[in-house]
């Protein structure tokens, strides 16, 4: 359903991207690992253009787009397919949680009001944010914030959901209450692209993992092939670091 | 020698103050009216570094902070009049530039001054406002101009607010010296009414006193403002 | 045009005028700011509601009344002591308004700037064993007046402009004799004279700007190396 091909990025004289395909398919859960630096989260941010890749094609529903080259206009469309989960949630500080889930619908693809705010309560239901409906962000802890992002996310239904690092910036105790919410999604049959270092969740919830190192897919495959019997001595390295006590 | 203080002269001089009120509150509404958005412009253009014009705005902007307010009107009103009077000649028009209320170039000198120190006020507050929050908002689906309107703007108001009222309540300040240019705000009236018995320390006194209490209640209505906008603001 | 050139050099040795109304109001204000911030901070209830009317009446009153205040009501003032004066010495007077003024507004800074040290810094100086004077002087005031430079500089360039109105109760400044060169023409020939006027402040607030920013990025670049230990 979503194909890459080729993705390049430099930044100044530094490659960062150095040429990255892959292929994910209808509902399936894809989780990125790799170390700091790998061009994971660049990879992320060039599907949704925030920032712009030098080379390289998306497909999404056989519908080709041209990273390098994109206009406004399939910008804007690949955008209104998609949904981004920040790693610092970026929840909007001005509006309330049901204006944030909202707004996306209201402005961004013209839906009615009363529509809006009855898919965002759905949405805020999923996740167990509802009764936090009419307080700002500020009042609410990391771990709620993020869940009200993820709901932010899948109220607008997009084609796949994209998740940059979700828990990284949240204290040890609430990536539990978050990674729970991301699980019950992967059930659901979402599409997800995940960036994280959370290997126990991958174990859990992953089809396909893919190992990027240094800007390039060192090694990808089925979720329980890679985490368990990697291939690559890469890849076995860097897992070794993350779980000491692995077997691999 | 001892000093009376003229007390009847002191109140006549009062009402003859009060009636400035409007004048001078119509300089700083249209000063701001004018300032607030094109200061707005400037502060983006020169964030983003648009070649060759934010380069002429920056010079534009430490123009219009560099010099005082009195030199910009002792400037504008002896090179306005004639130059308008010329441009009017050229263009064949029909009236007198003399006949135009200088209270226009009131207008047109505190707009210049308002929007150059707006612009440094948005430049801050803009810069101040998180990118993730526009990364975010554009993520889902807005334009780049209802990322701004929805999210990014609402939130530079309120880092910007309490700089922008105390720039204005300046501003009111600073339209003391209109009456340089034969403008009857409430120096210019209270100045006039003092002129036939040389009684200007009264007149001086009663001038303190009516800014005294515009300040104050425009400081008080700010306050409400600055608060109402920043309901939102994580401490 | 060879004009405005005469202009300038006319106007040339009027500019120490201007800024020493400038340098000595600053200074003067300075030293009353930090009483008047101190009263604020450290008197008992009525010092404190006098200090802070103060600051509120200085910052409602705009700097022209407040300069014809002062030059009006200076010989009244005196009177009422048994001091008679003939006429008010314009300099004198200017340097009043505007040290009032700048005092009234610096008052707020160095508070400010006072608050927002971290408490913890007074707390291990006098753990070390400084009397609280001490730890107030060597730790407490200088990191104070760090935060407050930027604004300081602001304030002086504001005094600046402020000068600007002395010559409207005679003080022979800059703007003065530009005055006084513009009764003797009209026109386009005032507007010469009056377009170096601009281009002296413009000039003078720019050199004074860019003054001021290398010492604040001198003195905080100092201040940042201290804080980044680790």
């Amino acid at each position: 359903m979503l194909r890459l091909e080729n993705v390049r990025k430099r930044f100044g004289d530094q490659e960062i991207l150095k040429g990255i395909d892959l292929v994910i398919e209808n509902g399936e859960v894809v989780v990125i690992i790799g170390p700091s630096g790998s061009g994971k989260t660049t990879l992320l941010r060039c599907l949704n253009f925030l920032v712009r890749a030098d080379e390289g094609n998306l497909w999404i529903h056989d519908r080709k787009v041209n990273l390098a080259a994109a206009d406004r206009k399939t910008i804007l469309e690949v955008r209104r397919s998609t949904a981004f989960v920040f790693q610092n949630y970026n929840l909007f500080r001005n509006k309330t949680v049901l204006d944030n889930v909202t707004l996306g619908l209201i402005k961004g693809r013209g839906t009615a009001r009363g529509r809006a705010e009855e898919i965002a309560t759905a949405a805020l239901e999923q996740v167990g944010m509802k009764k936090f409906m009419a307080r700002y962000p500020n009042t609410l802890s990391g771990g709620q914030q993020q869940r009200v992002g993820i709901a932010r996310a899948v109220a607008l239904n997009p084609d796949i959901i994209l998740f940059d690092e979700p828990t990284s910036a949240l204290d040890p105790e609430m990536v539990g209450e978050v990674l729970d919410v991301m699980k019950g999604l992967a059930g659901d049959g979402t599409t997800m692209l995940i960036v994280t270092h959370e290997i126990s969740f991958a174990r859990e919830a992953a089809d396909q993992v893919i190992f990027i190192d240094e800007g390039v897919v060192a090694e990808k495959g089925q979720a329980e092939e890679v985490l368990a019997h990697p291939r690559e001595e890469r890849t076995k390295r860097f897992l070794r670091r993350l779980l000491p006590d692995s077997a691999a | 020698m001892s000093f009376q203080f003229d007390f009847p002269f002191a109140r006549r001089a009062f009402a003859e103050a009060l009636l400035g009120i409007p004048v001078t509150l119509s300089v700083v509404l249209a000063a701001f009216l004018a300032g607030f958005p094109l200061g707005f412009l400037i502060a983006r253009c020169r964030l983003r570094r648009t070649p060759v014009i934010s380069q002429i705005l920056t010079v534009y902007v430490s123009f219009a902070r560099g010099t005082p307010v009195v030199v910009k009107i002792l400037l504008f009103y002896s090179l306005l009049p004639p130059a308008l009077e010329h441009a009017i000649r050229v263009l064949g028009l029909n009236f007198s530039i003399y006949d135009l209320n200088p209270i226009v170039y009131a207008f047109i000198i505190f707009g210049i001054t308002s929007s150059a120190t707006y612009s440094e006020i948005w430049r801050s507050a803009l810069n101040g406002v998180d990118s993730g929050q526009y990364e975010a908002a554009v993520s889902v689906g807005l334009t780049p101009f209802q990322a701004y309107l929805e999210v990014v703007l609402p939130q530079a108001l309120a880092i910007g607010a309490p700089a922008f009222c105390s720039s204005t309540l300046s501003m009111l300040k600073g339209t003391s010296v209109v009456f340089l240019m034969a403008i009857l705000d409430i120096t210019g009236r209270a100045r006039l009414a003092a002129a036939m018995g040389y009684k200007y320390l009264e007149a001086y006194v009663v001038i303190f006193l009516v800014y005294l209490t515009v300040c104050g209640i425009l400081e008080q209505v700010f306050k409400l403002l600055e608060q109402r906008l920043v309901r939102f603001r994580a401490s | 045009m060879e004009y405005m050139l005469s202009v300038f050099v006319k106007l040339l040795p009027r500019i120490p005028v201007t800024l020493m109304l400038t340098g000595f109001s600053f200074a003067l204000g300075f030293v009353f700011a930090a009483g008047i911030a101190f009263l604020k901070l450290r008197g008992n209830l009525p010092l404190r509601i006098l200090a802070g009317a103060f600051i509120t009446i200085i910052r409602c009153t705009p700097p022209v009344i407040l300069f014809f205040l002062v030059f009006f009501g200076l010989p009244v003032l005196l009177s009422v002591f048994g001091v008679a004066v003939k006429s008010t010495d314009s300099n004198l007077s200017a340097v009043i308004a505007m040290t009032l003024m700048a005092s009234g507004i610096m008052a707020e800074m160095l508070r400010a700037a006072f608050l927002s040290v971290d408490g913890g810094q007074y707390e291990a100086a006098v753990s070390v064993g400084l009397t609280p004077c001490a730890a107030l002087l060597s730790v407490v005031f200088p990191q104070a007046f760090f935060i407050a430079l930027p604004n300081l500089g602001n304030m002086i360039i504001a005094l600046l402009h402020e000068s600007s109105l002395a010559y409207l109760i005679g003080a022979i400044d800059v703007v003065g004799r530009a005055a006084i060169l513009t009764s003797n023409s009209y026109g386009l020939k005032a507007a010469s004279i009056y377009t170096v006027v601009t281009l002296i402040y413009w000039g003078l607030t720019v050199l004074l700007s860019w003054i001021v920013d290398v010492l604040v990025l001198r003195t905080g670049r100092a201040n940042t190396l201290v804080t980044a230990g680790s």
